[in-house]
């Protein structure tokens, strides 16, 4: 059997300060998602699940086991070949992109940081992402500030995949943004999941949204994990009375509509 | 009489090339009692339509042009004197960010108490002593010992409940909430959801609630109104709004939302939404 793409046994993450009692972020969290899946981690802020993501990234020091493909990484050692195998997209397209850097400046970074690629090889390789993620040739020599918030994300998009890599943590992505924008956000995640065989950690508080992308949930209350499983199961048979409570929170009309449209079990 | 009647409401600004008309020929009234959401996408002018009432729409450079009758009381054009005697007291608002729009360097109790010294003339005594009890009103626990502290001291959804009881202290007859929840996390946007809604029936005061999200508004209110680049495209009873939309756009933006699919198949996104923020 293959090993998970990622596979986190028992993190845990405390923050000290001073001579306050240490504040445990996350509390023994075990999880793993399987090549080529999303995984939705839900739960409201506060919960752990940034700094969940954060310490997978090895932006936080953290204890526990972290492996991908069945081969446990550690930060230190092999940070630059990891940073090139695990990427991230943040919540705020207008924070997440140098305001100095054209596109094209942004697209090339990571490609000459992490592969020494000659510069022509670094355009077909920005030409091919341009095309699957639906950005036009033109933007290349535009700033941020020249462009929408879903166009925003978009690249921020682009950017994470420019490199191919085997796992990407996406912490809110289409929270800040429109109804209509959030749907061309979620069609392209999606489109990249069939085309490039995506294994995501998708992040994100509205339940409508992770129903959609995940195919299984985990949720997360107060720094441990309460509740996991296949999407279907968590959100519409949830056994916690925390996810019970999530599911309760949404408005009427996503509650009505999400289970009339699901396929029937 | 309405409490509130919109006639041909305007609001323009002028760029450096032409003029951005940020709100076109806005009309609609609001009886008392009466829950009003209005929904639209960042940039549809529902944000600049209720600034512009409340006057907090400077002009110039803005212009503004239409009525605005307030029990009787034209909010466009009184002087600022009629205006100063209804913002605050008969028509309150409550803004997206609990982060941003609480005073920072002022206790909690003292800002809740603000507009009771202001309007009412209390003495600091008195208005303390209701600023605490509103406080309990909106479910913060422990209110009195919890007076004192300042707004960095609260979570995001306790500084809204902070704003709703500054809000609601001069039992204003309108309250004006401008995407109160969308910074919030679904079971705070919950209990923000329900303490409206439960105040609006205790005191009969009418509501106009803005937001992004079709689906929370039509939680809240009876009637819905939809906007979209300065046009109010559509207005009616909520129930029949989300089931029967009336207007394409209205259609579209129910359509695309992720909970009419089923899970993993792409949203279909109708003609409509394509203009803005589509692929470049």
């Amino acid at each position: 059997m293959t090993p998970p793409l990622l596979e986190i046994q028992e993190l845990r993450v405390t923050f000290r300060q001073g001579r306050r009692p240490p504040v445990e972020a996350v509390r023994g969290v075990s999880l793993e998602i399987a090549a080529g899946k999303t995984l939705g981690l839900v739960g409201e802020s506060g919960c752990g699940k940034t700094t969940l993501s954060r310490a997978v990234l090895g932006l936080l020091p953290c204890q526990g086991r972290i492996a991908l493909r069945g081969e446990e990484i550690s930060w230190r050692k092999g940070g630059q070949e990891l940073r090139r195998r695990v990427q991230l997209i943040f919540q705020d397209p207008y924070a997440s992109l140098n305001p100095r850097f054209t596109v094209e400046q942004t697209l090339h970074e990571p490609l000459w940081v992490h592969l020494r690629l000659p510069r022509a090889q670094r355009s077909e390789q920005i030409q091919r992402i341009l095309d699957l993620t639906g950005l036009s040739r033109a933007s290349l020599g535009k700033y941020p500030h020249e462009f929408s918030g879903g166009q925003r994300q978009r690249i921020a998009i682009a950017r994470a995949l420019v490199l191919e890599p085997e796992f990407v943590i996406a912490d809110e992505p289409v929270s800040a943004l429109d109804v209509s924008i959030q749907a061309q956000i979620l069609n392209l995640l999606q489109d990249m999941k069939t085309e490039l065989g995506l294994t995501m950690l998708f992040i994100s508080h509205d339940l409508a949204v992770v129903r959609h992308v995940a195919d299984t949930v985990a949720v997360m209350q107060q720094g441990q994990l309460v509740e996991s499983g296949p999407a279907e199961q968590v959100l519409h048979a949830p056994r916690h009375a925390y996810t019970q409570r999530l599911l309760a929170a949404m408005p009427r009309w996503t509650r009505t509509q999400s289970s009339a449209s699901a396929p029937p079990a | 009489m309405s409490l509130l009647s919109v006639e041909n409401l305007s609001v323009t600004f002028p760029l450096r090339e032409g003029i951005c008309q940020a709100v076109r020929e806005v009309s609609f009234s609001l009886e008392r009692g009466e829950t009003l959401g209005i929904v639209g996408e960042s940039g549809s002018g529902k944000s600049v339509c209720v600034s512009s009432l409340m006057g907090l729409v400077p002009r110039p450079p803005a212009e503004i042009s239409g009525r605005a009758l307030f029990d009787g009381v034209d909010l466009l054009s009184c002087r600022p004197k009629a205006l100063r005697q209804i913002r605050g007291r008969r028509i309150a608002m409550i803004f997206q960010d609990p982060m941003t729009s609480l005073n920072p360097y002022m206790r909690v109790v003292d800002q809740v108490a603000e507009p009771l010294r202001l309007h009412r003339r209390l003495r600091p005594r008195e208005a303390r002593h209701q600023a605490i009890a509103a406080l309990e009103a909106v479910g913060i626990p422990d209110a009195a010992r919890r007076a004192g502290s300042w707004p960095h001291e609260f979570s995001g959804g306790m500084r809204q409940r902070v704003m709703i009881a500054m809000a609601m202290i001069t039992q204003p007859e309108l309250l004006i909430a401008d995407e109160p929840t969308t910074a919030l996390d679904v079971t705070v946007q919950r209990q923000i959801l329900d303490l409206i809604r439960t105040l609006q029936r205790e005191r009969g005061m009418a509501v106009i609630f803005i937001s992004h999200d079709l689906a929370v508004v039509a939680d809240v209110c009876r009637n819905l109104a939809v906007m979209r680049d300065g046009l109010m495209v559509e207005h009616g009873p909520a129930s029949r709004v989300m089931t029967h939309p009336g207007h394409p756009y209205t259609r579209a933006l129910l359509e695309c939302h992720p909970a009419l699919h089923p899970p993993g198949e792409k949203l279909r996104i109708p003609p409509e939404l394509m203009v803005a923020g589509g692929p470049a």
